[in-house]
Formats: C-alpha cells, structure tokens, sequence
C-alpha cells in the first residue's frame, strides 16, 4: 500500500540546511493500522506529509498504491490527495464558515466532484453527530470537531487515512471515542490507517509502532526496512563543513549530501528524481 | 455552492470592507453610465439641431459674427449681421430650392424669469418648410403673432390665443407683447423647440435691426448641384462664411470627440480605482484564508478550482455593485439633466440598452481581471505552509 524508500527531506533555513529525514524506508501493508511515534521535532509530521502527497521529499522515492508520488505534477497530486487519501490534522481541519455537514459535503465534493446531502448526514450518524449536522464548527467541542473531521475523511472512502496526532487536542475519554472510531472503520472497511503520536497508549491501539528518532527509524516493529541509529550526520550542517564532513562520510551521509543539494532547488518536483540502487 | 461559501459567508453588508469595495464598483458604473447617457444626450441634441436647421445645403453668416469658428452656433451672436438686400436672388441659383434668412436673437418672458427662450424672426415660408408642421392652432397672418415650440409652449402654458409679452433681458417692464396663433409640434431639438417664431419684421423692428439678418440657410435638394452652387455662393459673397452642413457637422463630430474621450478618460479612471480596490479585498481576504486554502488543497481541490473560488468572490462584488450603479447612473444622469431644464437647457439623455449593457459588462470584466492576481496566489500556494499559517 505504502513504500517509502530512502527519503529524505532537507528545509533550508538560511545558509544552513536542517535535514529532517534521514533516508527514512518504510512499507506499510494494505489494511494495516501503524502508530508512527516519536518524540516532538523528530520529522512526524513532515513524514506523514510526504506519504499524503501533501509535501515532496528531497531525496527518495514514496510509492502509494504503487505509483511514484515523486513523478507526478502538482495538479497530479492534488487529484492523488482527492482520490485516495483522507488527512485527518490534530485541530483546525474544518472551515469555520461552513457547518458541520457542509463540511462533510465539501469533503464529497472534492472526492466525487458532487454532494449528496443524505450520504454526507449517514456519514455524521457515523460518528455520533447527527445531531450537530447544522453547527458550526466554534459551535462545537474539540472532540466533536475531531469527529466532524473524521466524517470528513470517511466521505472520501479513501484507502488510506492519514492522522497527524488526532487526539492530541482531546481529554481521555474523547480520545478513546475518536480512536475507537478510526479504528472501527478500518476494520469494517479494511482502510489502511498511519496515525503519528508522541502518545504511547495511542501507539500501542494500532498493530505495529515505527519509532522515529531524529528523521531515522530506530524501530519499525513488523517487516520494516528501517535503518538503525548508527552513523548519523550533524543534524545541521553548514555548507562547507557539510561537504567536508559528507566527503570521508559513509554512503548514507552521501545521500544526506544529495538531499542538501537537491533542497537547494526548492522547485517541487525538480529535487526528487534521485537515482533508485 | 458550498465551495463558494467559503468566501461569499464574508460579502454580508456588515462587513465595511465588503461595502466600501462594492460602493467602488457602484461608482465606478453608475459615472460610466451617467457619463455614457449624458454624452450620448449631447451627441444627439446637437446633431439633431443641426440637421433639423439646416437640411442638406449651406449656411451663410457674417465671418466676424463667430467665435466658435465653423461651429454654426454663432448664429446666436448679436455681432455680425448680412443686410437683406444682399442676399436676394440666391433663390434663383440654380439647385437652391429655399432660401431661408433669419434674425435669432435671445429673449425672456416673464413666466419664464430668468430663463432664456431663442426668439427667431423669419419669413413664413421658413416657418412652413423648413419645420415639422403645427400641432394646434395656424400660422401668422400678421406681425406681432407668434408660433411657439412645443417647448417653449410648455414653459409659458400657451395656448392659441393668448398674449405673452417677449422681453429683450429679464424682468425688463416693457417688451413685445404678440398674440400666440400656433403652436408647433416637437422636433426632439431643444434649440428649436424652445424658440419663439416671429415674422422677420417684428424681431427686426423689436431688436432695432431693421433690414438685417444674421443667417441665411441656403438649402440645396440636389446634391449633384452642391457643388455648383458652392461656387457661385463664395464667388458672390466673399465677406461672408459660407459653411457646408457637412462641416457644421465634421467640426461638431471633432468636439463631440474630444467630449467623449473626456468621458472616456473620468469613466476608466473610476473603473480603475474601483478593480484596485477588489483586487485589495480580494487579497485579504485570500490571506486571511490561508488556512482554508491548505484544506482544500489537503482535501484534493486543484489549483483551478481554488482560483475560481477567489474569482466569483471578486465577480461578486460587480453582481451586486454592477446593477446599483448602473441605477445610481441613471439616477445621476436624470438629475444633471432636470437641472440643466430648470436653468432653461434642455438635455435629452439616451440610456440606450448599450449604455447598461456595458456598465454591467465592463464592471464584471474589471473584476474578474482585477481577481485573477489574488486568486492566483491562493492557487498556487503550498500546502504545507497553508496548513502551518496561524
Ligand atoms: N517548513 C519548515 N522549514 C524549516 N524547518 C521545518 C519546517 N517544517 C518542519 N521543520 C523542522 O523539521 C523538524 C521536524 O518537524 P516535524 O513537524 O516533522 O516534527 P514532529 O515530529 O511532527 O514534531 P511534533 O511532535 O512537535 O509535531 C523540526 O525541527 C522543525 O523545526
Ligand atoms: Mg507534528
């Protein structure tokens, strides 16, 4: 379903370069529920932003689905988040302007390219909300703005849901309610569900946990191809020690190097056609 | 529709921006199409006043009786006047079927205060041929009878038979007092129906210049014989202007011209200023949704869509403003004109189709231009820095 193979991703800040991704390789199975945990700043979230095609890696090649997401056009993209993925952030998924179930239909819309104002009310019964179908989002609590968000991503009947710490924003007892949710969906519909969190007890709701430590994956449970945490690049380097460093440097700071370079060409797109082995 | 709620949630007549942006637009059309339908009102008064006076053929006047060159307006000048006798026998030139002299001059009456009224003295055959023909009652027989436009009838409440006293500046106490026998029907031109038509005599003898004229429409029904004609006039009467209706209506073309392009000019400007303002708003607003254009852009909407989104919100404030201004133009240009008709100038205004057709047109092509640099940003924004914007 998911594959990711040696990406990178580098941001550019000044003269220097922050590599955030270290050759990250992961697969993640159809149908399977993966807690990718790690601490805050360790790239969480700049991962799950390259696997929604939300982002573009530096370095590497993320495969959804089997297609190279590194290949395709911005407008490719765009029609790849509206087809097959749902992103569901930790707060502010929802349009403030629109109620509850016109946030849904306009999650329909951008799937099916129309509404159907039954479906989309189905959708929020789905998540307990039926009764919220005409507020606001500022009319409505944390919880049950996360589950409007939830309905909003089942409306796509994507293949894969993709969740940014879902339930950082809630309270336990909401937090289990979300959880639950999610989880129930992709046992009834066999969604593939990656949610990040720095939460352990999340972490341990799903089948398999993927540590991530500064970029790297330290530990992939399952059939992970993650690297260990051995010969690790400066995080932040300056160009010129980066090369000087990066020229005696192993195989895996010579792609970091690739990464650096590519990061230089901040057109989407241009940086990421690196060489597959 | 709910895509386009997004931001038409914002144009709500409580929001300041949204009113002041669509007030540009409302002025910006409503001075397009009062200036349109003034200019045009213009154009037509003018030509048509001419045209109705002079027919096919040419008009005499003293050269030094005009300041405005071949405009053919001098004929209102009081300087400059053609003895009679000099101009006999124009009418036996061959190809000249009437001949017409004619003394105008400006006069008042007391119901009509301050108002100027044109007092035209002219022969009766003038009066017959040269005008579209009486609405009540008959013409002359005598002097000290007058035949009213339709206008001037209107403004003085005259009927055939009454007595009206004609005044050479207002509020004189004494005038011409002439008995009114006929009251012509309305030729749209406002200098002849707001005229008085007296004999030649009378104006003469009133005006203290007897034997004199200050025009001489000299009307020629063939046009191959024009020519002719042209020639033996300018050889015949080298101290005198002789201006074709052609040029009369070339010279009046050229004013109007320049008139227009004045028009023009105020109505882009205010065009202009009305797209910067949308395009203003436009982009606060697409800044200050960044953060819902990284979730529709998360939610897989394209570029495309985004940039239409940000266009109709800009096309929104010309449906709105477009139809109140074309109103307020209307408005506008109803007022220049009865103001105008109470100081005594009649302004026909024309509010052709055209004239509102373009003031909606133009308005909805000014804001859709002027929304395509700010929907153009939110289009190409990156979604991951949308999403991360506070
Ligand atoms: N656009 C950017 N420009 C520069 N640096 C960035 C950018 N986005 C993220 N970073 C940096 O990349 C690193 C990883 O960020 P990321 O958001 O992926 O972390 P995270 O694991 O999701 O953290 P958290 O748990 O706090 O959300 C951080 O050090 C962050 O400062
Ligand atoms: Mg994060």
């Amino acid at each position: 379903m998911v594959r990711l193979v040696d990406v990178y991703k580098a941001y550019r800040i000044g003269s220097r370069y922050l590599v955030v991704l270290r050759g990250v390789s992961l697969e993640v199975e159809r149908g399977e529920s993966v807690a990718i945990l790690g601490k805050s700043g360790s790239g969480k979230t700049t991962l799950l932003n390259i696997i929604a095609g939300l982002d573009r890696p530096s370095y590497g090649h993320v495969y959804v689905d089997g297609v190279d997401l590194v290949y395709l056009s911005e407008d490719e993209l765009a029609r790849f988040r509206r087809s097959r993925v749902s992103f569901i952030f930790q707060s502010y998924n929802l349009i403030s302007e629109l109620t509850a179930l016109e946030n849904v239909m306009l999650a329909q819309k951008a799937r099916f390219g129309r509404t159907d104002r039954e479906e989309a009310l189905r959708t929020l019964r789905l998540v307990g909300l039926e009764g919220h179908a005409n507020h606001r989002p500022h009319e409505l609590s944390g919880g049950q703005q996360q589950r409007v968000a939830i309905a909003m991503a089942l409306a796509k009947s994507p293949k894969l849901i993709i969740a940014d710490e879902p339930t950082g924003a809630l309270d336990s007892k909401t937090r289990e309610q979300v959880l639950g949710l999610l989880l129930d969906v992709k046992d009834r519909l066999g969604t593939t569900l990656l949610v990040v969190t720095h939460d352990v007890d999340v972490a341990r709701r799903m089948e398999r946990i993927v540590r991530i430590r500064d970029g790297e994956i330290v530990e992939a449970g399952g059939g992970s191809r993650g690297r260990g945490g051995a010969s690790r690049a400066l995080p932040l380097l300056s160009r010129r020690a980066g090369r000087a460093e990066l020229a005696s440097a192993v195989a895996h700071a010579t792609r970091t190097f690739s990464a650096l370079a590519l990061a230089t060409s901040r057109q989407p797109g241009s940086g990421a056609c690196g060489s597959p082995r | 529709m709910t895509l386009y709620r997004i931001v038409l949630a914002d144009l709500n007549p409580r929001n300041l921006r949204t009113v002041l942006t669509a007030l540009g637009i409302v002025i910006g059309v409503a001075s397009l199409v009062s200036l349109l339908a003034i200019g045009y009102g213009m154009r037509a008064a003018v030509r048509e006043n001419l045209e109705g006076l002079v027919n096919m053929g040419f008009i005499l006047m003293p050269s030094g009786g005009t300041s405005s060159g071949g405009l053919g307006l001098g004929s209102v000048s009081p300087m400059g006047v053609i003895p009679e006798g000099e101009i006999e026998g124009i009418d036996e030139i061959y190809g000249v079927s009437l001949v017409t002299p004619v003394l105008t001059q400006v006069g008042f009456t007391r119901q009509t205060g301050d108002s100027a009224l044109l007092v035209i003295g002219t022969p009766l055959s003038g009066l017959e041929k040269g005008l579209p023909g009486l609405i009540e009652g008959s013409y002359w027989t005598g002097d000290r009878e007058a035949v009213l436009g339709a206008t001037a009838a209107k403004m003085l409440s005259a009927k055939p038979g009454d007595r009206i006293e004609i005044l050479k500046r207002p509020y004189d106490k004494e005038g011409l007092s002439v008995r009114v026998v006929g009251i012509l029907s309305s030729t749209g031109t406002f200098l002849q129906d707001q005229a008085i038509y007296l004999p030649l005599e009378t104006v003469q003898e009133f005006y203290g210049q007897e034997g004199v004229v200050n025009l001489v429409f000299v009307r020629v029904d063939d046009p191959e014989a024009a020519e002719a004609v042209r020639e033996v006039l300018v050889k015949r009467y080298p101290d005198l202007m002789i201006v074709e209706t052609d040029q009369v209506m070339q010279n009046v073309g050229s004013i109007l011209g320049i008139l227009d392009a004045v028009l023009l000019g105020i109505g882009s400007i205010s065009m202009l200023i009305a797209g910067l303002s949308i395009t203003n708003s436009v982009m606060m607003s697409v800044n200050e949704k960044v953060r819902e254009i990284g979730i529709l852009k998360a939610l897989g909407y394209t570029r495309g869509e985004i940039l239409r989104i940000f266009i109709v919100e800009g096309l929104a404030y010309s449906a709105v403003g477009g139809p109140i201004g074309v109103a307020a133009g209307v408005l506008a240009a109803k007022f220049v004109s009865s103001a105008l008709s109470v100081r005594g100038y009649a302004l026909p205004l024309e509010f052709g189709p055209q004239s509102v057709v373009a003031g909606l047109a133009i308005s909805l092509a000014v804001s859709l231009i002027a929304s395509i640099p700010p929907a153009r940003r939110a289009a190409s924004m990156r979604v991951v820095e949308a999403l991360s914007h506070e």
